[in-house]
């Protein structure tokens, strides 16, 4: 009797010694393969804000001045000072504000900048967006002729620079954004926050591509080009109404 | 402009119904390239035969500032009565780099930029403390901010964010030393305004445009309205106490 369980419990860890060595969960392909690098979407799941009901605020905190919001244009919204007032509305947002802390300490005027961004929905949250196989459409490039003048300050630039032929022709030839003839003179360096926004996009594009000063920027439409500043006041009106027209 | 205006010691003094306001700078407390925020300048500087070079060069081209003041009609301001010489120095000097750059040309206002440096007391200065908010807060237009506008309700949302569209970037300090007549002629050369203040005068002017290198002359522009000296403007030989300037203006 004793020997018939010994026989039994033998075979049974000889089997099971077996079955473990062999990792029975690993598959394996036999024949031909390579290996490649391929893009993989990976879905994050994160809890956002999502605003019920409008209209409502989105409040920065008081006490500072010059509140500076920004917000798309997707959504209709009021500003007073530290509290942007958001009437109409969907879908995701974004909101950013810049404020500043003044104060005056042993006669200086003390100035803190700081800023805020949030991220929200209004509604419903979209379901997020496909991977677009197509490229970014290009910018929108503001038809007309747009003439930027760039130099460094603390170097000295010739007198032709700044003369009144120069002035006179671009102020004819060159279109009106706000209201005013599209050509600036700007130092390199200059970050042209305040441009009318078809000059910011041309500065915001040329800007990085400037690689000696003095230098022209001349756009006409979709076309824009970099030039040093040519030697004379001649050369250079020839090089503007080259792209300008006579 | 007509025949300069040649200002002296005989016809410095100030009209009734003005003011001037210049505190001079302490160089010993201050002394220059030491104020935080305000670089050494950083020109070269011309030589005498680039200088008159390029006083020709202004004239053939029709390129300095004073050439830029006709071009684009600006007009002196008005500090009237009130001590801020100091404020409008810089305020006028902005407004030379904003014709310099083609921006649409505003009356800028003094009263604003000299009321906030000042924490909107009466009280006088040097161009140190208008430059200083200019930078920090920006200036508005007279437009934003009225003529003899002091109060400090004026400034508000709706001013700061006013100001704000307009603020220097750079600016420099100008030695107070025997070169600063070389200095300030290059800068004028270089269609860079500079707010000059003469401790005998009490008064802080913009100056905008070499008028000769020998003998030395240049021209300034007050804020004593147009009536005053030829168009708001005068030629002098004065050698300054203090000098100081905006270069590039957002």
């Amino acid at each position: 009797m004793l020997f018939r369980y010994s026989v039994v419990f033998l075979w049974g860890f000889v089997w099971t010694s077996i079955l473990l060595s062999q990792e029975p969960s690993k598959l394996t392909i036999r024949g031909e393969t390579k290996v490649e690098e391929v893009e993989r979407h990976v879905v994050i799941k994160e809890k956002v804000t999502v605003v019920t009901k409008l209209p409502f605020t989105v409040e920065a905190p008081v006490g500072g001045v010059a509140y500076s919001w920004e917000f798309p244009s997707s959504i209709a919204a009021s500003r007073t000072r530290n509290i942007l007032t958001v009437t109409e509305g969907k879908g995701q947002v974004r909101v950013s504000v810049e404020w500043s802390t003044a104060e005056l300490k042993a006669g200086n005027l003390v100035v803190t900048p700081f800023s805020a961004e949030l991220l929200f929905y209004i509604g419903e949250v979209a379901p997020p967006p496909k991977p677009d196989p197509k490229p970014d459409p290009k910018p929108v490039v503001p038809v007309g002729f747009r003439v930027l003048l760039i130099h460094e300050s603390q170097e000295k630039s010739p007198a032709f620079f700044d003369g009144r032929a120069v002035k006179e022709y671009l102020d004819s030839k060159t279109v009106k954004d706000e209201g005013h003839p599209s050509w600036r003179r700007l130092d390199k360096d200059q970050a042209g926050a305040n441009l009318p926004k078809e000059l910011k996009l041309l500065w915001e594009a040329a800007k990085p591509k400037i690689t000696t000063v003095p230098a022209v920027v001349i756009a006409v439409n979709e076309q824009v080009t970099i030039h040093a500043l040519p030697k004379d006041e001649q050369a250079l009106l020839e090089l503007l109404k080259k792209h300008g027209g006579e | 402009m007509a025949e300069p205006f040649i200002l002296t010691d005989d016809n410095c003094q100030i009209p009734v119904g003005f003011e001037t306001g210049l505190v001079p700078r302490d160089f010993e407390a201050q002394p220059y390239g030491s104020i935080e925020g305000l670089p050494a300048m950083a020109l070269p500087e011309f030589s005498d035969e680039e200088i008159q070079d390029r006083l020709n060069d202004q004239e053939k081209y029709k390129s300095s500032l004073l050439h830029m003041r006709a071009d684009y009609k600006i007009r002196s301001l008005n500090q009237a009565n009130y001590p801020y010489c100091w404020a409008f120095s810089t305020t006028k000097a902005i407004m030379y780099l904003q014709a310099r750059m083609n921006k649409p040309i505003e009356e800028l206002s003094g009263w604003m930029l000299g009321s906030v440096a000042s924490g909107f007391v009466k009280t006088g200065g040097w161009c140190e403390n208008s430059m200083r908010a200019a930078r920090e807060v920006g200036v508005c237009s007279l437009a934003e901010w009225p003529q003899g506008g002091t109060g400090r309700s004026l400034w508000n949302e709706v001013t700061k964010l006013a100001a704000a569209k307009r603020k220097v970037v750079e600016w420099s300090d100008i030695p107070n030393d025997n070169r600063n007549i070389r200095i300030l002629a290059s800068l004028l050369l270089s269609n860079i305004p500079v707010m000059v203040e003469h401790n005998r005068w009490s008064h802080s002017v913009c100056a905008f445009y070499l008028r000769s290198w020998k003998p030395f002359k240049y021209d300034i522009d007050n804020s004593w309205t147009p009536n005053w000296g030829n168009d708001g403007c005068s030629t002098m030989d004065w050698i300054p106490d203090n000098m100081a300037c905006p270069y590039v203006v957002d």
